[in-house]
């Protein structure tokens, strides 16, 4: 499979007050894959911005190279196989949206007739096809952000860069547009998506990198995500008739479900004894599984980790 | 082409649809307002005072309306993230730039096209003459706003739009200094003649793109004097039209 993306370490260094240098990114690397849908996780200021606007030719990096498949981010014409949104979807509120996707396609290189239809069917897509002759400055933001991403789709790109796009969103807004995202990643289309809640990409993309402070700090896929910070607990679930607890010093307690059953959280180097001292009391083990931690769990604990290494070192 | 095109167009539309044109019509009254301020004046000097005072409104609004939207037209669009979309597409900087100096070109001249034609309309009808000089008047005004606009498009690739303002403001006023005036200026200091005479070096004498003495007092401007003042103003808008391009190359959005 080729690369839609190559980032070889890509830098950005920022003069801020008192002539202080900020690093927005640290010599990042990253390889996504044609067909991919990668989540590029991390907090604010993390540097998520940065790479996208380099990536689409709005910044110029301090170091490093940047490729959208195989051609220099800074050649204009790397730009004919992407589709962008950015995280505030701005347009001037006098334009119609059909008028506007019409502009677009011409700039696109697209001949008119064939953006006219893409155009409705795009709109379609976005669920604006009865808006296609309103105002942007009539459209909410939930609406404006489903027209940024006919916009992006317009001229049938390879590749769809989103920075942040349910930021802002309220919860239904939101699911619109993830629903959307989720519809062109089944068409096969390479999506660069950007967020701060990891949970937001979970069912969505193949791969995630977490970025924090400019570094990246995780890439791979969620499943291993979890796996390398496998803090993963068993969840134990009992029948007590018997008033049994795990008393072989179980990290925590149990608690009541419903009637006698009750459930029993413990760490995986615990749970041989565990199971050993509730069957030796009479209780009826029901079920044992891992409980999974929070994604967003995981996530904040990775960060924090990261950036009080940065602090300390 | 095309990109550049598609680019003024939607600008045109944009100011259009800002309902910028209230601002021509403001302009409009004013210049009708003329004609009522030379009534009690004998009928030829009426005439002349008309043309006069006119075409020098005309001027200043459309240097001032030049400036404020050459100022304005880029670091808007940046701060409101609205070319953001524009430039994620396999279009140059160079192309966006020309774009947007094309929609406040026509913009311009449209606009001194109206006022132009309503002054002829005017003084046939007060003053029983045809002043057709009036038009080519207010095109070199058109183009002397050009020249206003390629500089507030360059200075605004780096700058805020009030150091944009204020910078423009310094170069127009230096540019309409003539040679003597300058010397005159500057007499007994040197260093600020000699910095005061290079920097004239190198900016454009706007007065060459007014022919309102000439216009008011009858006198004839040749066809070679249009073509030189023409030349001047298109030379002066591509150098400095490429230099704001260079410019915005390689800013950081």
């Amino acid at each position: 499979m080729s690369s839609a993306i190559q980032i070889q370490n890509l830098t950005k260094s920022y003069k801020g007050k008192k002539r202080q240098v900020i690093h927005a990114l640290k010599k990042l690397n990253l390889e996504i894959k044609s067909g991919e849908t990668f989540g590029f996780i991390g907090p604010n200021g993390a540097g998520k911005t940065t790479t996208i606007k380099i990536l689409t030719g709005l910044l110029f990096p301090t170091g490093g190279t940047a490729t959208l498949f195989g051609k220099s981010v800074l050649d204009p014409k790397a730009r004919a196989s992407i589709g962008y949104l950015s995280e505030v979807a701005a347009y001037s509120p006098y334009f119609e949206a059909e008028e506007l996707l019409m502009a677009f396609g011409a700039l696109d290189g697209i001949p008119r007739r064939e953006t006219e239809k893409r155009s409705r069917e795009l709109l379609e897509l976005v669920g604006l096809l009865d808006r296609s002759r309103s105002r942007l400055g009539e459209f909410s933001k939930g609406m404006l952000q489903r027209f940024g991403i006919a916009q992006a789709l317009l001229h049938n790109p390879s590749l769809l860069i989103l920075d942040e796009p349910t930021s802002g969103l309220d919860p239904i807004a939101q699911r619109e547009v993830l629903d959307i995202l989720h519809r062109l990643k089944d068409q096969g289309i390479t999506i660069f998506f950007s967020s701060h809640r990891l949970v937001e990409v979970e069912g969505l993309c193949d791969y995630v990198g977490i970025v924090s402070l400019g570094d990246l700090i995780f890439y791979g896929t969620l499943t291993q995500l979890e796996t390398q910070e496998a803090h993963t607990p068993f969840s134990v679930r009992f029948k007590d008739t018997t008033s049994a607890k795990p008393e072989s010093s179980p990290p925590l307690q149990s608690r009541v479900l419903e009637g006698d059953m009750h459930e029993t959280i413990v760490e995986r180097e615990m749970l041989d004894n565990a199971l050993r001292d509730l069957q030796a009391r009479g209780a009826t083990i029901v079920s044992v599984a891992p409980k999974r931690s929070p994604l967003e769990d995981i996530f904040v604990r990775l960060v924090t980790r990261h950036q009080r290494g940065d602090a300390h070192s | 082409m095309r990109t550049v095109l598609t680019i003024s167009a939607l600008g045109l539309k944009d100011y259009y649809r800002r309902k910028i044109f209230i601002i021509t019509l403001l302009i409009m009254f004013v210049v009708a307002g003329t004609g009522l301020l030379a009534n009690p004046f004998t009928l030829g000097f009426q005439s002349r005072l008309i043309r006069d005072i006119a075409l020098l409104f005309i001027q200043l609004f459309t240097i001032f309306f030049a400036l404020a939207l050459g100022a304005t037209a880029i670091p808007n669009e940046i701060e409101r993230k609205m070319i953001y979309p524009f430039l994620a597409r396999p279009l140059t900087r160079g192309q966006y730039l020309w774009g947007k100096f094309l929609a406040i070109a026509l913009l311009v001249i449209l606009n001194d096209l109206i006022f132009g034609a309503e002054l002829i309309v005017m003084l046939a009808f007060s003053a029983r003459e045809v002043h057709w000089m009036i038009l080519p008047a207010c095109l070199l005004i058109s183009l002397e706003s050009l020249v206003v606009i390629a500089f507030a498009l360059w200075f605004s690739t780096f700058a805020t739009p009030p150091v944009t303002f204020a910078l423009m403001v310094l170069l127009y006023v230096v540019g309409n200094l003539s040679h003597i005036y300058t010397l005159t200026l500057t007499a007994g200091n040197s260093i600020m003649a000699f910095l005061l005479m290079h920097l004239k070096g190198l900016i454009p004498y706007f007065d060459y793109f007014s022919i309102r003495s000439a216009v008011t007092h009858d006198h004839p401007v040749t066809l070679a004097y249009f073509a030189m003042v023409f030349l001047y103003g298109a030379l002066y808008i591509f150098v400095i039209m490429l230099l704001a391009e260079v410019s915005f190359l390689r800013k950081n959005l």
